[in-house]
């Protein structure tokens, strides 16, 4: 008997698909449909799961960017003011409380926006699967990874502080909208 | 006029199927069927998603079996017909009958 496909169970798991529905999937599997079968299926279920919830995801995602939007403009302009202030004074010498207090701070600001929006498509989308939740996590990723290149000189882009700070923040904001879902789902239940 | 839902073409076919296979009507077995007599793929989610349009409408209920280990743990959800959905089906089957013998173009060969 064929293990069960564990990326595509896994994908549809994260969708939020019915159990019965992906042991179904495992059982044809394991008496011999193929790898291709098994993945044209996620596929069709995921297609008609993103039509079902087109319009919610559609939404979701729009709400979610612009809590985003609202947040880094509240939130970001008054800290670049106080961060120039700090710096101008030379109060973040490297490795003084401030340097560290300023670091913390700039993970606050910049986290904040990205739980509370994950937190806030979570709760709209939360009596359905998490679709909505995964399109607004991988629109914010994509949408990061575009700003950061586009940050970039040409010549730097493959320096150190892209290596640090592209991966980071792909995981970083992506994770902290969804672990805010799922903050909002274990809640739920 | 009251207004009533007529039954789709793969809806009636998931219906027919639940009722051909009685006690062991679940995913699988539906899909395999369908897909025998039509000779198509058949897609897991669409059958899933016409079962769940039937047992809306009330011509099918379901429970689920006990989870076993060739399918990870997973229980089965089977599927019966209601007598709503047994009435449903006759009344369709008359439908397209007596729509069918208007149409002499479909009785007897197959071209």
């Amino acid at each position: 008997m064929k293990r069960p496909g564990g990326v595509a169970i896994w994908f549809l798991k994260q969708l939020g698909i019915e159990d019965a529905f992906i042991g179904d999937l495992i059982e044809q599997h394991g008496s011999g449909r193929s790898s291709w079968w098994l993945w044209r299926q996620v596929l069709m279920a995921t297609f008609g799961l993103a039509t079902k919830y087109a319009l919610l995801t559609f939404g979701t995602v729009a709400i979610g960017w612009a809590v985003l939007w609202v947040f880094f403009g509240f939130l970001l302009v008054p800290f670049a003011q106080l961060d120039g202030y700090v710096m101008a004074k030379g109060l973040a010498q490297p490795y003084s409380a401030g340097w560290w207090l300023r670091g913390i701070l700039m993970w606050i600001v910049i986290g904040f926006p990205f739980v509370a929006s994950g937190w806030i498509v979570a709760k709209i989308a939360s009596r359905t699967p998490r679709l909505p939740v995964l399109t607004f996590a991988v629109s914010v990723s994509t949408v990061v990874l575009i700003a950061l290149i586009l940050d970039s000189d040409p010549g730097e882009s493959l320096d150190l502080r892209m290596w640090l700070t592209v991966p980071l923040f792909l995981v970083v904001a992506p994770a902290t909208t969804v672990a805010a879902s799922g903050f909002v789902a274990a809640r739920r239940r | 006029m009251r207004r009533r839902d007529y039954l789709g073409s793969f809806e009636l076919m998931v219906l027919l199927t639940v009722m051909h296979l009685g006690e062991d009507a679940y995913g699988v077995p539906i899909s395999e069927e369908i897909e025998a007599e039509t000779g198509h793929e058949v897609a897991v989610a669409s059958v899933y998603a016409a079962l769940q349009r039937l047992e809306d409408k009330g011509l099918v209920t379901s429970r689920f079996g006990d989870p076993t280990p060739e399918r990870g743990g997973r229980a089965k959800k089977f599927f019966k017909v209601t007598g709503k959905g047994l009435r449903e089906a006759r009344n369709t089957h008359r439908a397209l009958t007596r729509l069918w013998r208007n149409i002499p173009q479909l009785e007897g060969g197959t071209t």
